[in-house]
Parts: structure tokens; C-alpha cells; sequence
């Protein structure tokens, strides 16, 4: 009996590290793979983490209803400006869902010049976006995951990755 | 080996032995404006740590979220500056609206008037203020003083001065005798910074949502509750269904204005009708407000006019239809213009909220008729389960208990009392409320008569469920 309830905690151990396994975690040594996405946009297009293939992507989680993040998006307009020739990309993942008005009317109100995707549960925890925001995640031209930078950021500091 | 004892014991003598150096910016507290999100936090942390003075992020205390106010030790060899702090937060997005110092150090005069001089860093601050003259004034130059006042670049000397306006002084006696240990602490001049629990690093307490609520949400809130209600008298059964559409605003942390407008139908067997209710306004007075460690306590009154909007189409008079007063109970139109009186306490404290109001109604005849008077005593407890690391109301669970007691006088009928119609009623009511995140709330809550000690004249409750919805903007 005593063997049972150790092999069924062995079990539920495993479970638990199994479940959060599924969240990507940036290793230094070996970087892993990108989790792919495939998200629209709020005109309906749908966008692939693969369109982006063999560019650095820098992709922001953000929130309309988040201030941090709402001051950082002007940082990722410069960035994107500056960078576009230097094959970088960044694209912005609202997340929680949002209505797609209101992030229409930001967009404008704040020139954004690069795609803003509707982000969903699967691809926040696939990224580890749980309780944090914004989250930013660099892609490497080999599509694998760099760096993340948790809580609001500047150009100083995303530049670092960009090298 | 006993010469290493000797060495060691020296160098821990020598590390207690006051200096001058101690002399320093013992803590900054922050009032951020602004609608600050669930998860803003760790970003305050964060850009506060990024200065030069800043300290590690987990040092950076957010002692009250809902208010934006945090507090945090700046290094002590590192010159402090309001303008630095102010740009480095509004570059996260945060506006700094005030920041109270406190510091530690050696008080000097010059032609331009008082300074401090924080020894560790060597910072010197202006000190302005009225109420500088009795405090400041009684310590001589040269003696060991804090300050605790409101701080800010630029002052009468230069413009890149850092200033204290003073609100409070005192020689540091203590320190010049042990040379340690603050001798003030924020809470004893009433000020509206408190400290974290850092030990427990307990966040601050979360924002109130349920009856009687006290919830000071900088904007308001809109409500859509439906309450279902089984009545009884007799053999006369009677189901209730009420919409209530409630809203509120909150200009100032002391002021709300709230409305509720409700929409009731009811059915009798195979016979219904619907009708509208009357629409109530109250301003709300929150006159005490005191934080404490992960949690505060909080008061207010309010005030209340229930206006005799209800349908008058679908009431009679009651001197040619002697059933009026029954049929005003199943059109819950128990009234004109009345007055309503509430006065409300509430405590929250880490993960227990708790809180009663009593609540006075006062009514006017509506077409002949109005039922009585009332009082009521509400008790709410409330127990935070999710999430189990608390960083917001997001996902946040709470499991609720409410009690109500109600006493109904006597109604009336064209002026006379009528017999039978007064009521003392106690019900209790498990309730359960769900926050996905700051803006949405969904609450339900099943309400059961534990007393019934109910006049022949009026319809006995049940069971009553009622299902919320709400918005925060």
C-alpha cells in the first residue's frame, strides 16, 4: 500500500513537471526551438511565426489596459523604423483578447508600423505569458528563442539581442 | 587560531560601531497616478531598480496597489533625484505624482536657508516648507536630524537642488546616543505610507467587490445583477425576477456617487406581469481610510433618494381595490420617494475581508401605499482563496458569507397603519465571487431565511439566488 501512494506521487510529480515543461524557458547554452504560431491580425489576416523565417523577431505581449506596455510601444516603433533593413521584425501579441477596435484605434493613435496579432491562451503559455506583462521574446534568425525580457523594456535593452 | 577569534571579534566591533556615515535616505515613498494594472508591479520594481540609487527590485515595497503607493530604500552611497525617478517611471508608463522622504542627516544653514546633509551619499537637501519653522528651527546646526516631507527637484538656490518640503522634524537623539535604528516610523505621523509586511510579502489588500462595499476604483464601476426570489403567503406562491442595473463613480478616494435602476417581473401561477422599479441615487462619504500591514480598514456613510419612478399604470388605488397592498408586494413597488441612510465599515487583512453596514430606509406613499420603514444590518465576510499567490484580482476566487438582518415596521394605507404588516427577518447567504481580472467580476449568492417572524399581511421569502455581473472601468 505505502509502495502505491509513493509511485502515485512519483506520478503526479512528474505530471506537474511534465505541465510546466510545456512553458518554454531560454536556456543560454542551447537555446530551443520557437514555439510556432499562426495568428491574425485584426484585419482577419492570418500571420506564421514562419513568414518570418530568417529574420531576428521580436515579439511584445502586450494589453491595451497596460500601462507599461502602452509606454514601450513608441520603443518598438523606433526599433522597427531603425532595424526594418536589418532583417528584424518585431510584431506585437495582445493578450489577454482585446477588442480588436480598440487595438485599431491605438495602432493609429500610435503609428505602429508592425503587425499586431490577436494572442490566445495556447501561445501565452506556450511563451510562459502567465502573470506578467509586457513580456518581449527574441527570436534568432534560426528561429530559435534568444532572450526574454520580462516587464517593460526600452531600446538600450532590446538592442543587446540584436547584435 | 585565537589571534583569527581576536580579528573576528574586532571586525564585528567594528562593524556596530556608530558613524556619521549612517546618516542617509532612509525610505522614498510613492504615490503613482494612473490606473495601475494587475501585473504592474513587478514593472514599478523593475524601472525603480534601473536608477542609480535604485535599490534590488524586491526591495521596492508596493504597499498599496489600488492606491499607487510604494516605498523603497534608495542606496545609501548614491545621491537621490525626484526628477530622475519621476522620468524613469514615466518612461514605464507610471506617473509619479508626489514622493515623501524621509532622511537622516546633519542639518546646516546658509544664506539661502536650511540644509540636510545626508551623509553617505554627501547629498545636501534644501529644506522649504511652512511647517518648517518649529521643528527645523528647534535643531541647532550641526546636530543629527530627520525629515520627513515632500520631495522635489528644484528648489530657491538651484534648479537642480533636491528639496524637502518638511512636514516633520525631529533631532535624532536616539542616534546620537547608539548611533542606529530609526526613531520615527511612517505610521506615527499619519502619513499615507505604511510598510509592507516583508516578512510575510503579503501583497496589499485586495480591492473590495461585494456588499457593503467600499471598493475605491479610481473611474466606477457598472453592475447587471439578477435576483430570483420565491415568496410565499398562504397558499399564494409567488417567484420574482429582478434585473438591477447599478453603476458608481468615484472622482475623489472620498467621494462616490452610485445609481441603481431595476426592471422586476414576477409571475403567479399562470398570471404575470412586469413592471419598473424605482430608480435610487446615493453619494457616498468615505471619511476614514487607514492602510495598515497587508490590509486596511475603511468607513463611510451614505445617502441615498429613492425616487417614485416605479410604473404607476400598473398600481390602483387602494380605497377601490382592497388587495392593493398585496399586489404592491408582487410588484415590489414598496414606495415613493424615500430616503436611505447607510453607514458601512469594512477590513481587509491579507486574505480575510470583513465589513458590516447598517442601513436606514425611510418611505413616502406611492398611490395610497407604501410599506414599512426599514433597518437593516448587513455582516459580510470574505475569504480570498485563488489564487494562491496573490498578485491582483486576476483569477482571483473569494468565498462569501453575508447575513442579513431586516426589521420592517408596520405599512401604511392612505395614511392608516395596516395591522400585520411588520417583519423581523434574519437570512444568511453563501456567496461566491469570481475576478477574471481588474475590469470583470462575475458573483452569485443564495440567500436563506434562517428567522421568518413575518406579519400575516406580507409575503414570507424562500429562497432568493441572485447571479452578478460587473465591469470596472
Amino acid at each position: 500500500m505505502p509502495r502505491a501512494i509513493l509511485l502515485l506521487l512519483i506520478l503526479a510529480t512528474h505530471s506537474i513537471v511534465a505541465s510546466s515543461q510545456a512553458e518554454v524557458k531560454v536556456s543560454p547554452d542551447r537555446p530551443p526551438p520557437a514555439p510556432q504560431f499562426a495568428l491574425k491580425d485584426f484585419e482577419g489576416r492570418v500571420a506564421r511565426l514562419n513568414d518570418y523565417k530568417g529574420k531576428i523577431v521580436v515579439i511584445n505581449f502586450w494589453a491595451t489596459w497596460c500601462a507599461p506596455c502602452l509606454a514601450e510601444i513608441p520603443e518598438f516603433v523606433r526599433l522597427q523604423r531603425s532595424y526594418r533593413n536589418r532583417g528584424i521584425q518585431v510584431i506585437g501579441v495582445t493578450y489577454p483578447p482585446v477588442n480588436p477596435a480598440r487595438v485599431r484605434r491605438l495602432a493609429v493613435k500610435s503609428r505602429i508600423n508592425y503587425p499586431l496579432l490577436f494572442g490566445n491562451r495556447r501561445i501565452a503559455k506556450l511563451y510562459g505569458v502567465t502573470n506578467l506583462l509586457p513580456v518581449t521574446i527574441i527570436v534568432d534568425r534560426q528561429g530559435r528563442l534568444e532572450a526574454r525580457i520580462d516587464g517593460v523594456t526600452d531600446l538600450q535593452e532590446v538592442k543587446k539581442f540584436l547584435q | 587560531m585565537k589571534r583569527t577569534k581576536c580579528l573576528a571579534g574586532l571586525f564585528a566591533v567594528l562593524l556596530f560601531i556608530p558613524t556619521g556615515a549612517q546618516a542617509q535616505v532612509k525610505s522614498i515613498g510613492m504615490k503613482l497616478g494612473g490606473h495601475l494594472c494587475s501585473m504592474c508591479s513587478f514593472n514599478i520594481r523593475k524601472a525603480v531598480s534601473l536608477l542609480d540609487f535604485g535599490p534590488k527590485p524586491e526591495e521596492v515595497k508596493i504597499t498599496d496597489f489600488y492606491q499607487g503607493l510604494c516605498e523603497f530604500t534608495p542606496k545609501a552611497e548614491k545621491p537621490v533625484r525626484f526628477a530622475d525617478l519621476k522620468a524613469t517611471l514615466k518612461r514605464a508608463g507610471f506617473n509619479l505624482i508626489s514622493a515623501e522622504i524621509t532622511v537622516s542627516g546633519k542639518l546646516s544653514r546658509d544664506d539661502s536657508g536650511w540644509r540636510l546633509e545626508a551623509g553617505a551619499s554627501g547629498q545636501r537637501f534644501e529644506l522649504a516648507g511652512d511647517g518648517l519653522g518649529a521643528e527645523v528651527e528647534k535643531g541647532a546646526a550641526g546636530v543629527n536630524f530627520e525629515v520627513i516631507g515632500d520631495w522635489q527637484t528644484g528648489g530657491k538656490s538651484c534648479e537642480q537642488c533636491e528639496v524637502i518640503r518638511v512636514r516633520s522634524g525631529k533631532t535624532d537623539a536616539r542616534r546620537s546616543e547608539t548611533g542606529d535604528a530609526p526613531f520615527l516610523d511612517a505610521n506615527s505621523i499619519g502619513g499615507p505610507f505604511v510598510e509592507e509586511d516583508a516578512a510575510a510579502g503579503m501583497p496589499p489588500a485586495p480591492i473590495r467587490t461585494t456588499t457593503p462595499s467600499l471598493a475605491v476604483y479610481k473611474g466606477g464601476e457598472v453592475t447587471l445583477r439578477y435576483h430570483f426570489m420565491q415568496q410565499h403567503l398562504g397558499d399564494l406562491k409567488v417567484d420574482h425576477h429582478e434585473a438591477r442595473l447599478g453603476f458608481s463613480y468615484t472622482p475623489t478616494p472620498k467621494l462616490q456617487f452610485e445609481g441603481e435602476v431595476p426592471y422586476h417581473i414576477f409571475s403567479q401561477g399562470t398570471d404575470s406581469a412586469h413592471n419598473s422599479g424605482n430608480v435610487i441615487g446615493w453619494i457616498k462619504y468615505r471619511f476614514h481610510n487607514s492602510l495598515e500591514t497587508g490590509g486596511d480598514r475603511q468607513a463611510a456613510i451614505r445617502v441615498g433618494i429613492e425616487l417614485p419612478t416605479a410604473s404607476k399604470n400598473v398600481v390602483s388605488d387602494p380605497a377601490t381595490n382592497g388587495a392593493e397592498f398585496l399586489r404592491r408586494q408582487l410588484l415590489r413597488i414598496d414606495g415613493g420617494l424615500s430616503t436611505h441612510m447607510d453607514a458601512v465599515y469594512s477590513r481587509a487583512k491579507r486574505r480575510l475581508v470583513y465589513g458590516a453596514n447598517v442601513e436606514g430606509v425611510m418611505r413616502s406613499e406611492f398611490v395610497g401605499v407604501r410599506m414599512g420603514n426599514e433597518i437593516r444590518l448587513n455582516t459580510d465576510l470574505e475569504y480570498i482563496l485563488l489564487p494562491v499567490e496573490y498578485r491582483g484580482p486576476t483569477n482571483e476566487l473569494r468565498l462569501i458569507l453575508e447575513t442579513t438582518y431586516l426589521h420592517k415596521a408596520r405599512g401604511r394605507i392612505n395614511g392608516q397603519v395596516v395591522p400585520g404588516s411588520s417583519a423581523s427577518e434574519y437570512y444568511i447567504a453563501p456567496a461566491i465571487q469570481f475576478a477574471f481580472n481588474p475590469r470583470w467580476v462575475i458573483e452569485g449568492s443564495y440567500q436563506l431565511p434562517v428567522v421568518l417572524n413575518t406579519g400575516p399581511q406580507l409575503l414570507r421569502t424562500d429562497r432568493s439566488v441572485m447571479f452578478g455581473i460587473r465591469f470596472m472601468y
